[in-house]
């Protein structure tokens, strides 16, 4: 038996949400650091404070963009301007504040060119970690599908084999059984009216042994499809047919809301029929009396979709993820096998369609099988 | 009217007891059986049968081999083999007037039902 790994890969959240600032407030208060700084530099009278200016640019570009950021740059230079031309000594050349304001204003820019580089910088990074840890999701994923792919093998190989041993070991004494009911049944006189119920629970009996061990059987090995061109709705109503008694016995009121009449698809009839049974049992099992079962097809240019809802319950969060796995039933036991649901989607996925099973918003639960459209004829 | 000949072969002595008591009784079929595949051969070529009724899975000879030497045997290669399994489901050989891949099969278990089908 293949070893399987148990713990899929938990990527841990790596990025720290950023700090945001729009780009409008952060432009309002780069402006207002330059005039702060502008008004103590003029109370200064010495222009220190050149380097303060990249506090406001580099807050502007950061949130609001390169060209903010320039535009930030230029108004310190001015600012810086606007001080030196106030404050100026006579013995200067005068276009000395020009250029004692262009190289900081000059700076200012390479500043704000150098922050929005590193923005970029940044901004690739992160997409190429986004891009990565999707991938990293995405492979890891595909190990965990792989994974559940390997147990579900895993546990069909086993039941498999378990079954055939199973249903040779049963089958036989059931069969030695049911021709000693049928012996019974001839020679028991139609005067003992008990003799006659009790071969009838022989016969229910063995047919309920035999149920257990079919489903086995089937999921175990589904087998091929005979697929001919079917009338869906006929088949429905067959197994509603087959569930008549319990319907009435619970008063179910069924409501039936098909498409097309005219429609055949691509069926095996009787394993369909087989998995509208399961579908059915289910939902009449899941409903209280005087329920209501609703069966709706539906056809469109892709697939085929029949929805079969009732007004039970519905499941839990922890059923729910459970439903399909062999053996997992809600029911009492000897009610049923654990089987029929994992036996109907198998088949469902041989047509080449799904088959969904969740709860509905309204209260109930709704069995969704849709086919590809591919399968469809028209008569 | 002249009754079938049926012959039974299943390794399982309740089956083949209860199958002879129940299609004796009905008047319509003279039934022998046999519990060794090993003899299942010289058995019905004795017993000269319309209809042979094989279990599939045999400790000895499964029904398949078996299957295969009746019908290479020269008197008994017309006889029609119905196989009588447990792997099978009683859907699955209905569903196909009786027969999977060209052979006769009745599913386990199988009552007087099941023996209708051989008409």
């Amino acid at each position: 038996m293949n070893a399987i790994p148990t713990s899929p890969l938990v990527l841990p959240n790596v990025r720290a949400k950023p700090f945001r600032l729009s780009r409008t407030a952060a432009t309002a208060v780069a402006i207002a650091l330059v005039a702060v700084i502008a008004w103590f530099d003029y109370l200064t009278g010495d222009f220190s404070l050149t380097v303060f200016y990249l506090v406001p640019v580099g807050l502007a570009t950061w949130f609001s963009g390169r060209a903010r950021g320039w535009f930030i740059g230029l108004l310190s230079g001015a600012a810086w301007l606007v001080g030196d031309l106030t404050l100026s000594h006579s013995d200067v050349h005068p276009l000395l504040p020009y250029w004692n304001a262009a190289m900081p204003a000059l700076i200012y820019g390479a500043f704000a060119e150098l922050l929005s580089a590193l923005q970029r910088f940044q901004a690739e990074l992160e997409e190429r970690v986004e891009q990565r840890t999707a991938s990293l999701a995405k492979a890891n994923a595909e190990l965990d599908a792989a994974r559940m792919h390997l147990i579900e093998a895993d546990k069909l190989e086993s039941i498999g084999r378990l079954a055939a041993g199973v249903a040779h070991e049963v089958k036989n004494p059931l069969m030695t059984i049911a021709m000693a009911a049928d012996y019974l049944a001839r020679i028991v006189p139609p005067t003992e009216p008990d003799g006659a119920a009790m071969i009838q629970d022989l016969r229910e009996a063995i047919e309920r042994a035999n149920r257990v061990i079919s489903e086995m059987l089937d999921f175990a090995r589904p087998g091929a499809l005979s697929l001919r061109p079917e009338d869906f709705h006929s088949i429905a109503e067959r197994a509603l047919g087959l569930v008549k008694l319990e319907i009435s016995r619970k008063q179910i009121n069924v409501v039936r809301d098909w498409c097309d009449p005219a429609l055949r698809l691509s069926l095996d009839r009787n394993k369909m029929e087989q998995v509208l049974l399961n579908v059915l049992v289910n939902a009449i099992q899941a409903m209280p009396e005087r329920g209501t079962l609703t069966l709706r097809t539906r056809i469109n240019a892709s697939c085929f979709t029949t929805e079969i809802d009732d007004t039970g319950p519905g499941m839990s969060a922890v059923h729910q993820a459970k439903l399909f796995e062999p053996f997992f039933t809600t029911k009492p036991p000897g009610q049923g096998t654990g089987l029929g649901l994992s036996v109907a989607r198998q088949i469902i996925q041989l047509h080449g369609g799904t088959l969904h099973l969740a709860n509905r918003p309204g209260g109930g639960a709704r069995v969704t099988i849709q086919i590809p459209s591919v399968n469809n004829h028209r008569t | 009217m002249k009754s079938k000949r049926i012959f039974v072969i299943d390794d399982e002595l309740s089956i083949t007891r209860t199958m002879k008591w129940n299609l004796e009784r009905s008047g319509t079929y003279s039934v022998r059986t046999e519990n060794h595949a090993a003899h299942a051969l010289e058995t019905a070529r004795h017993f000269h049968p319309d209809i042979i009724l094989l279990d599939v899975m045999m400790p000895e000879i499964d029904g398949g081999h078996l299957a295969a030497q009746l019908k290479s045997d020269p008197e008994l290669k017309s006889v029609p083999v119905v196989f009588l399994t447990a792997l099978v489901s009683q859907e699955e050989t209905t569903a196909n007037g009786s027969t999977i891949a060209g052979h006769f099969f009745i599913a386990k278990p199988a009552g007087l039902a099941g023996a209708d089908q051989l008409h």
